[in-house]
């Protein structure tokens, strides 16, 4: 199984999961499960795109045992045990490569020896205006899709930051719970389509053996005004069967999901619960498809010159 | 530019003499009349792609409606496919016709064109003006048609290509039952909507209560109804809509309800069926909802007898109508380019009437006369006269008017079983020691292709069993022109024993009548039936039926898969044309002259104006 992970850094979890306009979206939506994380651990995105790697809560308490995160190291861990793993480290001891690009790296608490590709975007982003914003995306997935054809991957993970950037320039007052109005309204609507045209030539590329996964994740600037961080996610595999939404997930229950459903121990560092062991999910039940036959005999159906 | 699908010469020619077709009296005063040379095979979809293109099929690619994958040896439509784009996402439609559309060439130089239901234009080409699509489209079940035939009645039984929803009344009268819509894409099942009959025998009508639109729909007994959008819910969150029409058979003493085939809502097709997206819904908001699949008329259910021939020809008038509509709405624009549009409905009516003329006709056997209907195919053309009278109203001196058709038309009396053909000339072997009949199947599916030399599947050929191209190919390709010169031998001029009469006039290697980038597509011989037959039904799906030959018993009586010798289409113009020998290839050129742009070297015809 191939995973594919595809981060929407600032997406508002309400809008991508709730907009119809957003077709490709809500096509994985329907091919899978999808909800709000009832929790994203500690504020600010960064943060949260570690603990989507680790299965950790970088900002967490050791003493509470809630994650225990040893902070960055340069070289191999000593400790399996308490050496926070990333996703990748576990694909890398299976054999498998990962490939990473976007996400914020520097900080991480375990190395990146793991990773077959790493290319970074500036982090945190820079607010940009609606017209380089939307460029922005666009050269992003291009260079997406251009990875995935051109590079062996088993686990690829892209944070593309673009809408945060759009939020920070257009709406900086959303610290003071002001909701965009008017043009910001427009670009930042007209940028969610954008994103989500562009995860369709994205789903293009996939085999049927690629697990996708969507996060994002929003922050208001949290910590000015108080707010808890707020995070969506959307899983579709093929071998799954659509589960709708689902409650009581957490961010952290991202990373033993994956590894999980990529058929991999899941390391004594990550506390979350996957998914993989809702029942439902544990035994899809496999659809049997029409045979090759009766599917010829639809598409003749009502020819009129033919039995 | 106007396409009358199928209008036969001999027909036109009585009616001309007697003075029944007025404005194609006046064209052919005005620039002429003349016989135009179909294609090989004289099918539709080979045909108006050959017009389209200004090639033969060897330069198109469309050799028959069914082709077939020398991998598995199964058939499958000719016209398009779908190309997975992704486990998350809905396929894409591909046209397999290639070549290059004349409406292309007009693109690339700047000339506007507006092309209404050609056939083998889904997907629609991209071009400068618009297109709607054809035959082609298919119904959202994604075949040609499939109808729902709702009765009371307990011992029904689905007849070919159709659903049988069985319906039990509640205590009250009403019944609740379901559209059938399409299949689940990823469990297979199939997607229903629901409805409420209710039936109002004071009124002879049934009210169908859903949550579409409208809410209500109410239809009389021997009427059809209007539109009725249903949505399909294929997911939690996605739903396809479509469009479907009723017509109620009777009330008592038991209920009998035809549905339609659920058509794409041409508001909100699943698949683009026209250029650009939303010219579909703007002839939608101009003239009406209208049929989008690409055979309109329901065949189906007068071959299966759910309808009238009455309840037919109604429907038929609605899809004129439709046309009709959408062929002024682009004359009433057109300021200069190509318009070209087609009526698909005298090739339709000629398939299901043509009985009426010929009382012996085998289809006719055990059914009552109804001398009503001899006369029906001509209304058809007077019909079509009828639009040519509305193009002519908006024709000027700097128009060029043409009126045309595809191919013509004959009785199809008789069916030949090509696979027993080649049975008995030990060149096609069945397993387990089957010999031809019902046990053999169809699809090929019980032929031994060890001891198998050549088969035949579609309508119009025979292929060989080739070693490298088929999956269990034995022929060995040295061996391929021998085979044919000994099955052309052996199949020219086959005589019927049962009416003495010659079946087939010619078999040839398709290599003598194609050219072409795609040649190597088409089946190795090219089988030309004489006037009267025509491959049969079990054969044109990989059966081997008991006996070479067979009656065609079925209400589709008339057909036009013979030698194309024998079933040339018709063309007027309202200028002075080269009237001799024209052909189908022929059009593009002309169109081209017509419009001032160069051809290119692929097309093989000469304009007929120049």
């Amino acid at each position: 199984m191939k995973i594919l992970v595809i981060g929407l850094d600032g997406a508002e979890p309400e809008r991508l999961l709730g907009d119809e306009r957003l077709e490709n979206v809500r096509r994985l939506m329907d091919a899978g499960c999808y909800g709000r994380f009832e929790d994203v651990g500690t504020a600010g995105s960064a943060a949260g795109w570690t603990c989507l790697e680790t299965g950790c809560d970088p900002g967490a308490d050791v003493g509470t045992g809630a994650a225990g995160v040893a902070h960055e190291s340069s070289g191999p861990a000593e400790s399996p045990e308490t050496e926070a793993r990333a996703i990748w480290d576990v694909l890398a001891r299976a054999g498998r490569r990962s490939v990473r690009l976007g996400l914020p790296l520097g900080g991480l608490p375990c190395s990146d020896h793991g990773l077959g590709l790493a290319l970074t975007l500036p982090w945190p982003p820079p607010p940009v205006a609606s017209e380089s914003g939307h460029d922005q995306a666009r050269r992003h997935f291009a260079l997406v899709r251009q990875l995935l054809q051109a590079e062996e991957w088993d686990d690829f993970h892209f944070v593309e930051p673009s809408l945060n950037s759009l939020y920070q320039a257009l709406h900086p007052e959303r610290d003071a719970g002001r909701a965009p109005q008017g043009p910001e309204q427009d670009a930042i609507r007209d940028h969610y389509q954008l994103l989500d045209r562009e995860i369709g030539a994205v789903l293009e590329l996939l085999t049927e053996d690629t697990l996708v996964l969507v996060v994002s994740l929003h922050d208001d600037g949290g910590a000015a005004r108080d707010q808890v961080p707020q995070g969506g996610f959307i899983l579709a595999c093929s071998a799954l069967p659509p589960l709708g939404p689902i409650g009581g997930v957490r961010l952290l229950d991202m990373a033993p999901t994956l590894l999980a459903l990529a058929g991999c121990d899941i390391p004594a560092t990550m506390p979350g619960r996957p998914l993989a062991t809702d029942p439902r999910i544990a035994s899809p039940a496999d659809p049997s498809p029409l045979d090759e036959e009766e599917l010829i005999r639809e598409r003749l159906r009502g020819l009129g010159y033919i039995a | 530019m106007i396409g009358l699908d199928g209008l036969e010469t001999t027909i036109v020619r009585a009616m001309l003499d007697a003075g029944e077709l007025p404005n194609l009296a006046r064209l052919r005063s005005s620039g002429g009349h003349a016989a135009v040379a179909t294609t090989t095979p004289a099918q539709t979809p080979v045909a108006w792609s050959t017009f389209a293109t200004g090639t033969n099929p060897g330069g198109h690619g469309i050799f028959d409606f069914i082709r077939r994958d020398p991998r598995t040896y199964l058939p499958d439509l000719a016209f398009n496919r779908y190309e997975s784009r992704g486990p998350f996402l809905p396929p894409r439609a591909v046209n397999l016709r290639r070549g290059q559309p004349v409406w292309e060439v007009l693109s690339r130089a700047g000339v506007e064109s507006t092309v209404i239901r050609c056939p083998v234009t889904f997907p629609p080409d991209e071009i400068h003006g618009q297109v709607l699509s054809g035959m082609g489209v298919p119904d959202l079940r994604g075949g040609l048609g499939t109808p729902s035939f709702y009765t009371t009645c307990p011992g029904a039984a689905p007849r070919e290509s159709e659903n049988l929803p069985r319906l039990q009344p509640r205590g009250d009268g009403t019944i609740d039952t379901v559209v059938i819509g399409p299949r689940h894409p990823r469990q297979r099942t199939d997607l229903t909507c629901e409805i409420t009959l209710v039936p109002r025998p004071e009124s002879r009508s049934l009210v169908v209560r859903s949550a579409g639109v409208p809410g209500e729909l109410t239809v009389g007994q021997g009427k059809w109804s209007d539109w009725l959008r249903v949505k399909f819910k294929v997911g939690l969150l996605q739903s396809v809509s479509g469009l479907v029409r009723f017509h109620l058979v009777r009330l008592e003493p038991e209920l009998e309800l035809y549905a339609s085939p659920v058509n794409f809502d041409v508001e909100a097709p699943p698949f683009p069926l026209s250029h650009p997206a939303d010219y579909a819904r703007e002839l939608a908001q101009e003239v009406g909802l209208f049929h989008s699949t690409g055979m309109v008329e329901d065949h189906t259910g007068l071959n299966n007898e759910r309808i009238s021939e009455n309840a037919f020809l109604d429907q038929c008038e609605t899809a004129w109508r439709e046309r009709e509509a959408m062929m002024l709405h682009g004359l009433e624009r057109l300021q200069e380019g190509l318009l070209f549009c087609l009526f698909d409905t005298p090739d339709r009516v000629q398939h299901l009437f043509w009985r009426f003329r010929e009382p012996d006709h085998p289809a006719n056997r055990g059914r009552t006369a109804r001398p009503e209907f001899a006369r029906v195919i001509e209304e058809q053309y007077r019909r079509g006269d009828q639009v040519v009278g509305q193009a002519l109203e908006f024709a000027d001196d700097e128009t060029l008017l043409v009126v045309m058709s595809d191919h013509g038309f004959g009785s199809f009396r008789r069916g030949a079983n090509l696979n027993t053909i080649l049975h008995d000339l030990g060149l096609l072997a069945l397993r387990d020691g089957l010999k031809p009949g019902p046990e053999a199947g169809d699809l090929l599916k019980r032929v031994d292709w060890q001891r198998t030399r050549a088969y035949a599947i579609g309508l119009s050929g025979i292929y060989l069993n080739l070693r490298g191209r088929e999956a269990e190919g034995v022929v060995e390709p040295d061996q391929a022109h021998d085979l044919e010169a000994a099955l052309c031998r052996a199949l020219s001029g086959l005589v019927d024993p049962e009416t003495g009469a010659t079946a087939i006039r010619r078999v040839r290697p398709s290599r003598s009548a194609f050219s072409g980038p795609f040649t190597g597509e088409a089946p190795e011989l090219l089988v030309d039936f004489a006037p009267g037959y025509r491959v049969s039904w079990s054969s044109s799906m990989g059966g081997t039926p008991a006996g070479r030959f067979e009656d065609n018993t079925k209400k589709w009586s008339g057909d036009h898969i013979v030698d194309p010798s024998l079933v040339p289409g018709v063309l007027f113009m309202n200028r002075p044309f080269r009237a001799e020998a024209p052909a189908l290839v022929d059009l593009a050129p002309t169109i081209l002259e017509a419009l001032g742009v160069p051809g290119g070297p692929s097309l093989e015809g000469r304009s007929l104006v120049s």
